[in-house]
This record gives C-alpha cells, structure tokens and sequence, in this order.
C-alpha cells in the first residue's frame, strides 16, 4: 500500500527576488532536492500556515537545481509570496498535468500568443525551444501587455530579439502620453494579422487572461489554425494537483491532471469554457 | 461458499463475536448507523431500512481530517452493516476517484483496505428511491472487484446471507455456530422479495416512467445550454445539503495550516471554481446547479462509464427547497 502522502510539499529556499512590474515579481527557488518537470506542467507553491497558490514555472526545465516562478499579486496567498525575502523559504508540490508537447512541434512554426502574466509559463516554453531552435521552423510571439509597464521581462526582450529564427511582435492596450513604446498600440489579437504562419500546420501556443484567451483563441481558429494544433493553457481553481478534489473541471476534464495545456480540439465543443 | 442462513436472534451474537476484533457500525432504526457495543442494550439494528442519511464515503473520506500519514496504521478493522446498494455503487466513483488516476489517495486507499462491507437489501424503499430508474437494484451485488464482504437478505424470521470476499468465507467458517446452509425455498423466496422490492420502485415512481433508464448522459449534455436550468434552479438556496449527502460527490477542500488538512466542499458554493484575481468558472446559482448534474450524469459517465447519481433519493429528502432531481430531469427530458 503506498504510504507516500502526495499532498505534503518539499522544502525550497528562496535564492532571489526580480521586481517585474508593480504586481509582478519572479522568483528563483531551490528545492531541497532538484524537481524534473516538462514545459508547461505545473506546481504549488505552499506559504506554511497561509495557503498553496498554483504556478508555472518560468524557467526552462533544462536549469535543474533551481525553479522561477513568475508572480501576480492578486490575492491572500500571493501578498505573502510577494513579501518573501531571499532566504526565506516555501513549500513546493508537483510537477503536475500535461505540459507543452516540444516534440510535436519539431519542423513546424510555433506561434506563441501571450498577454500580460500569461508571459510566465511561455518563457519557459519559449526557453525550451530556444535551446533547440534549429529544430523549429520559425518561433513567433505576439505579447500584448496593458501599458509598457507591465511589461514582464522588459530586460529579456534586447537579447530575444537578436535571436535569429526568432520573431517577436509586441502590443500595448493603451500607452500613456510621456511613456515611449515604438510598437503595436491594441489588444494582442491585432497582432495575430501582422504574423505571416503556416496556417495548416504551425503550432499555435496561447497564454493569458481568460478574456484574452478566449478572443485570440477564437480570432486563431477563425484565421484557420488547426484546433489539433492550437495549444490553450487554461486557468482553473487547481487545489489538489492530483484530480481528485474537484475543483478545476472544464467539461468533463480536470485542468490539473487532463491539462493545464489542452489542445482548442478538447475543449472546443465544451460550451461556456471561458467564462 | 454456499449462501448460507442466520436467524435474526442470532444477529446480535454473531456481531459480538466480531466486536472483539472489530468496530462495527450497523443501520439503526433512524436510519442512522450506530457504533455496535457488546455490552450495550439490546441493539436496534434495522437493516432492512432504506439507506442511512449518513452517506456510506462518510467512513472512507472524513468531512474533516488531517492528511498525515502517521493516522494510516489503524489496529482495529471497521465492519459496516446495512450497506445498501445505492452507495456501494457511489462507492465505485468515489474508488475511480481516489484510488485511480494520477496517484492513489492513501487516507481512503488505508481506510477501505481496513473496512469489512456488510451489504443487505432494501426490501421497502421509500417515496424518494429511484436506483432500478438508474441502472441499479434494490439489493447488492457482487462485481468483479467484490465491492462488499458479506450480503444479508430479509426471508421469514432470518436472512440468506451471500458470501462474497474471502475474508468474508474466513468470518463465516468461524461464526459456524450462526449458520447453516440456506435451502431452495428461502432462495426462492428471496426472489419474491427482491421482484416486489422493483415493482414498488415501480410503483413509487410511477410518474417518472418516461426517463426509467433513459441515456441521462446525452439528456445533460444536450440541454447543457438550456435557458430552464434558471428555472429549475429557482428554490435553491445553495445550502450544499445535496452535494454533502450524496454518496458519490467527493469534491475536498485542501487547506494548509502548517500542515495539510481537507474539508469536503461543495460545487453549489461560489468559491468552488473561484479562482485569485476574480475568476470565476461557475459564478451564477444556475451555473452551479447545473454543474451538479452534469458531474452526475455526464461528467463522471464520460470518465468511468458509470453515473455518479445511484438514485439513493439523498438530495431530494434533504433539499429545504423541494427540488427532486426525478422532476428536473422529466422537465429536461420534455423540453423540445
């Protein structure tokens, strides 16, 4: 009988703190032991005595010792995550679900659309294939933020841009007068009509919020993606991680153990996935 | 092993021979089960009632408990008695659910390996049971994972005992002296009993002869955006009564307080797809309502193959707001 309780986290130390934007925060963590985890696969984060938060990693699962989570302030147990010092230390529990299928993606475009936090678990997507970017026909992301200052990553971006076999297309909501932004001014689905992708078979990647989420998605599959090849990372109240506290269902799927990355075709005769 | 006979005088001591090894839960007549004592008064079992309110996962999955795996060794086995068919077939979801998919549950996994189940049948159901109109019986039956030990059917002034499990074969070779072999004539007219128990479902449902056995599972899935749902929805008063009795739901909250404990949670609370930042999958009453027969009659059905409603008639004697998933379903099954 297995006596391993998979609800108890491991111990990691928090090594570093990078400020972001004014709610977001990443995180590098050290696990006690190192923990394996796919692109896109998730974890929980426990604050003892507070509460547990799910995340991505935003690192590339090829770092080994140490994790990066990238954080919005957005409630009881972030606040807390948002004053830990390095030093301090967490809980954390996973690796969990179903991550992005790199392998498939091999000789095809990979499209990746993200908007604004939604940035976090395709840095780790977009670093996984940067590592073997010869392996991919093209990589293009379109990132949409509110303003230029929430922008996650600002300091990635120069380095990113001089990768070649890499695209990036950058947009704002709204740029105030006095702040310098020489890129896109609308919503991230705009940016979908400036990309030229193989429409048949690229691999398209969205990651955001959900009304962000549910207009590109549909925009993609209205531009004549293949929902086969549409990858959705979806947000859901994932508690247990292991699909057995009920929480994060979609349709007759949980998120934490069917997902969080399902292709458009799972779920797209669910009704009423977004809202 | 043969199916043997008790006599019910003799009920009391075999359950006291068990006593000794065992904490043994039995069906009293208030539809509740109580903690056998050997040296108690003269025990009120009644196991020939409809099922208890208390719903059989009570024993396997806390409403509240600490998930510390120092609690796993338990020294006594728990003998249940008076399970009824409706919650050993909810039991089938709550075991896909916790002993299966990504990792074994080891708190329920503990607590169904040290459980002896001692079904019995339902000769008398009552105004609210529905199982033959959702695929089960008024009686236990044994499937190829032996879902309960023992099985004890009323006939004349005893019970034809099943033998299912072979602990169950080891109780009974000890516990001789209580049994002997049933004869053709009690099987028989266990059958008689068993044929009147369905023809008063039959009966008590006689207005919901139009949804008997019908594929509930397309019925949801194809009404899922019906406007009704607002209707019928419309005395719900969210006291997640239903979602609490039910022997199949098996939603938990997680919580940590420098350890992990869990509590059971109930989809019909807001907070349920709640997530940080505002985000809600199921923000409106009607969304909620709806989730909980989806899960029942779609949902689960995809993943198992099974429903995860038994027609126990639980959520129906519980609801403050008299709705009765028999009705919910009519109306569904008559819209256009």
């Amino acid at each position: 009988m297995s006596q391993v309780n998979p609800y108890l986290p491991i111990e990691a130390t928090v090594e570093k703190v990078i400020d972001e934007t004014a709610s977001i925060k990443t995180f590098v963590f050290r696990p006690k032991q190192p923990i394996a985890f796919q692109t896109g696969q998730f974890m929980l984060v426990t604050i003892a005595g507070i509460g547990e938060s799910a995340f991505t990693p935003s690192s590339s699962p090829s770092v080994k010792d140490t994790m990066e989570f990238t954080i919005m302030k957005v409630g009881v147990n972030t606040e807390k995550i948002h004053a830990l010092k390095p030093g301090d230390t967490v809980g954390l529990r996973g690796p969990y679900g179903k991550g992005y299928p790199v392998e498939k993606y091999f000789n095809h475009e990979v499209l990746i659309v993200g908007g604004g936090v939604g940035l976090a678990p395709l840095r780790s997507l977009l670093l996984t294939l940067i590592e073997q970017i010869e392996k991919f026909k093209k990589i293009t992301l379109c990132y949409g933020s509110k303003t230029p200052d929430d922008v996650v990553y600002k300091y990635l971006f120069p380095k990113w841009k001089e990768i070649k076999g890499l695209e990036i297309v950058r947009s704002v909501d709204k740029c105030p007068e006095n702040v310098k932004w020489d890129e896109t001014v609308g919503l991230v689905t705009c940016l979908l009509d400036k990309v030229n992708a193989d429409r048949d078979n690229a691999a398209v990647i969205v990651c955001g919020p959900p009304i962000m989420m549910k207009f590109a998605t549909l925009k993609i599959y209205q531009q004549g993606y293949n929902p086969e090849n549409t990858y959705l990372s979806m947000e859901r109240n994932m508690s247990c991680g292991l699909g057995k506290c009920g929480h994060c269902g979609v349709g007759p799927h949980y998120c934490c153990k069917d997902g969080p990355v399902f292709t458009y075709e799972q779920l797209k005769d669910e009704p009423e996935i977004w809202d | 092993m043969k199916s043997q006979f008790i006599f019910k005088k003799d009920l009391n001591d075999f359950l006291g021979t068990l006593s000794v090894d065992n904490d043994i839960y039995y069906l009293a007549d208030n539809d509740a089960y109580k903690k056998y004592s050997a040296n108690g008064p003269s025990i009120d079992i009644s196991i020939d009632n409809v099922r208890a309110n208390l719903p059989l996962r009570s024993f396997f999955f806390n409403h509240n408990e600490k998930l510390d795996t120092a609690s796993l060794n338990l020294e006594k086995k728990t003998i249940i008695f008076g399970v009824k068919a409706c919650d050993l077939n909810a039991l089938k979801i709550i075991k896909e659910v916790y002993l299966g998919g990504v990792c074994t549950d080891p708190f329920v996994e503990n607590k169904l390996a040290n459980t002896l189940i001692f079904a019995s049948d339902c000769p008398t159901p009552k105004d609210t049971c529905f199982c033959t109109f959702i695929g089960g019986n008024p009686f236990a039956q044994a499937y190829e994972n032996k879902s309960f030990d023992l099985n004890f059917s009323p006939v004349d002034d005893g019970y034809v005992v099943d033998v299912i499990s072979v602990v169950a074969e080891e109780i009974i070779a000890q516990a001789q002296a209580f049994f002997r072999d049933a004869v053709d004539t009690e099987l028989s007219k266990r059958e008689e009993m068993r044929d009147s128990a369905v023809k008063t479902l039959d009966r008590i449902n006689v207005n919901y002869k139009s949804i008997k056995d019908i594929d509930f599972k397309g019925l949801a899935g194809r009404k899922y955006l019906s406007e009704s749902w607002k209707e019928y929805c419309k005395t719900c008063v969210q006291c997640t009564g239903c979602n609490n009795i039910c022997p199949s739901c098996y939603c938990f909250y997680l919580t940590e307080a420098n350890a992990k404990y869990r509590y059971w949670d109930a989809c019909h609370y807001t907070t349920h797809g709640k997530v940080a930042g505002g985000g809600n999958a199921r923000p409106k009453i009607h969304e909620r309502f709806r989730n909980r027969y989806q899960c029942k009659l779609n949902y689960r059905k995809t993943n198992f193959g099974i429903y995860a409603c038994t027609g126990c008639g639980r959520c129906i004697s519980v609801c403050p707001g008299k709705i009765d998933i028999r009705d919910v379903v009519k109306k569904l099954s008559a819209e256009s």
